[in-house]
């Protein structure tokens, strides 16, 4: 048992390493040159709310980048060595299916936490460059992007072990994303349906990622507090993502290389 | 396979248990109220989980929208124009999509606070509108019983409906001294305390005009009214 946990640590560390030296840096060095131009346009354009404006388009444009790394990412990652000839090296060796898809899904995951944390350091930088109070709630709402990248980074590695190609399984990531903001309606749309589309469509959404819940900026930044808290955020973050890489393992140890 | 799919039942279960019924306190995609054809782009900032920069960015075409020439007579189906009040020559007339936008915002951001002063303020006291000011500040106190300038804001505009432009002074005063008030309110309570006599404390005001806001048009303003009271300071 111990060496499938060192395989799936070597398996993390290796695509971790492989993901700063592809394009990482590049993301990183566009998001601060981006979020700098931008940050000139919207000091003339929100008047006295430069400081809201600028925070929040910030903080988006981190979520934004991650999450989409994210889904690209975790969508082309078996593909992606199975086109390079990496995973018949790997699992030539004794090393089991779900350390593999587990070692993957972390490397890749904490590649976009780690570029995610060097974005909001950008953004951070910036703000207090311009003289702006960064809000209380910036450290918060980057460690929730990070955890938004990892539940849906989990259900795109998922979506790209059954779906046909790498574009439908992003676009599939892509809509459960929104879908995900959405699920409170979507459910009372499937309860309204009532008869055999609304029973296939309401335990379906039952495996919809609550998105909505990893909405720290909104919940910390309004009157009314509706911030569900860090221990239901990261046991909602792990058992969710636990849940996709048990399926993705159960998927993958059916393929043949 | 078997024990993957039971393993992954289980532990959608238990996510499901622990935060799959979790609701955000803001308004859903269905109760927002749309300006023009936002429709889409609404759902768009909603479903990228951009909630507030949706608001932001809405709240920015507000002000270029407010900030643009005012409507022609006609098309505003001949309402006799308003002179404006603000006290240098601009901020008065007829914008008839202002509250419609305006509305569109607080949907998006119920908490958006900046927003429901500013627009309070435009619409009672630049755009001689005070019931729909009144409208407005009392949404915002529904999304925000624990702010006191609302219910000060709305004893102001009750003064200057009743023309008593000293207590509306009053009242303005004890907001502008908050943090965060919109320039606007700052330049109205200043222009308030000029005209009744109370010149050092409009210096005052417009004093902190110059040293905190970043709109230029306002900055001027003070610093003009600043020399020509320049007296009075101390």
């Amino acid at each position: 048992m111990n060496g499938a946990f060192s395989a799936c640590y070597v398996i993390a560390l290796q695509s971790f390493r492989e993901q700063w030296k592809n394009r990482f840096f590049q993301l990183v060095a566009a998001f601060a040159v981006i979020a700098l131009y931008f940050g000139l346009i919207l000091r003339e354009m929100a008047g006295d709310q430069q400081a809201r404006v600028y925070a929040h388009f910030g903080l988006g444009l981190c979520e934004l980048v991650g999450v989409a790394s994210a889904i690209y990412l975790c969508s082309t990652a078996v593909i992606r060595d199975m086109e390079t000839k990496n995973i018949y090296l790997l699992l030539s060796r004794p090393v089991p299916r779900w350390s593999y898809v587990a070692g993957k899904f972390l490397g890749l995951t904490a590649s976009v936490m780690s570029a995610i944390a060097c974005m909001g350091l950008a953004h951070a930088a910036f703000m207090l460059l311009r003289h702006y109070a960064v809000p209380s709630y910036f450290p918060a709402a980057l460690v929730a992007s990070c955890l938004k990248a990892a539940v849906i980074g989990a259900l795109a590695m998922f979506v790209s072990l059954f779906s046909t190609s790498i574009l439908s399984s992003v676009v599939m990531s892509f809509i459960f994303w929104t879908l995900g903001h959405f699920l409170s309606e979507a459910r009372f749309i499937a309860h309204k349906l009532g008869g055999v589309s609304g029973a296939v469509l309401a335990p379906l959404l039952y495996a919809v990622p609550n998105i909505s819940l990893f909405g720290v900026t909104d919940a910390l930044d309004s009157s009314i507090p509706s911030f569900a808290g860090w221990p239901v955020l990261f046991g909602y973050c792990v058992l969710y993502c636990g849940a996709c890489l048990a399926l993705s393992t159960g998927l993958f140890s059916r393929k043949e290389f | 396979m078997a024990r993957y799919l039971i393993l992954a039942a289980a532990l959608f279960v238990c996510a499901f248990a622990a935060g799959g019924t979790f609701r955000p306190a803001y308004p859903g995609i269905s109760e927002i109220r749309p300006f023009s054809s936002s429709g889409g782009e609404d759902a768009a900032f909603l479903g990228l989980g951009l909630r507030k920069l949706g608001a932001d960015i809405n709240f920015i075409r507000l002000l270029q929208y407010y900030g643009s020439d005012e409507e022609p007579l006609s098309s505003s189906g001949g309402t006799p124009d308003v002179p404006p009040s603000g006290g240098f020559g601009y901020g008065g007339g007829v914008y008839s999509e202002f509250l419609p936008r305006l509305k569109h915002i607080t949907s998006l951001d119920p908490y958006f606070k900046y927003a429901f002063l500013y627009g309070a303020g435009v619409l009672a006291f630049n755009l001689e509108r005070p019931e729909d000011a009144l409208a407005v500040l009392e949404e915002a106190r529904r999304s925000m019983p624990d702010e006191w300038q609302f219910g000060k804001y709305m004893a102001a505009i009750g003064y200057k409906n009743a023309r008593e432009p000293e207590k509306v002074a009053d009242v303005l005063d004890s907001i502008v001294t908050q943090p965060g008030t919109p320039v606007m309110l700052k330049q109205q309570a200043a222009f308030l305390n000029k005209r009744i006599g109370r010149l050092k404390r409009a210096y005052e005001i417009y004093s902190d005009i110059a040293a905190s806001s970043v709109e230029k048009n306002y900055v001027d303003n003070a610093r003009r009214n600043m020399r020509a009271l320049e007296k009075y300071a101390k």
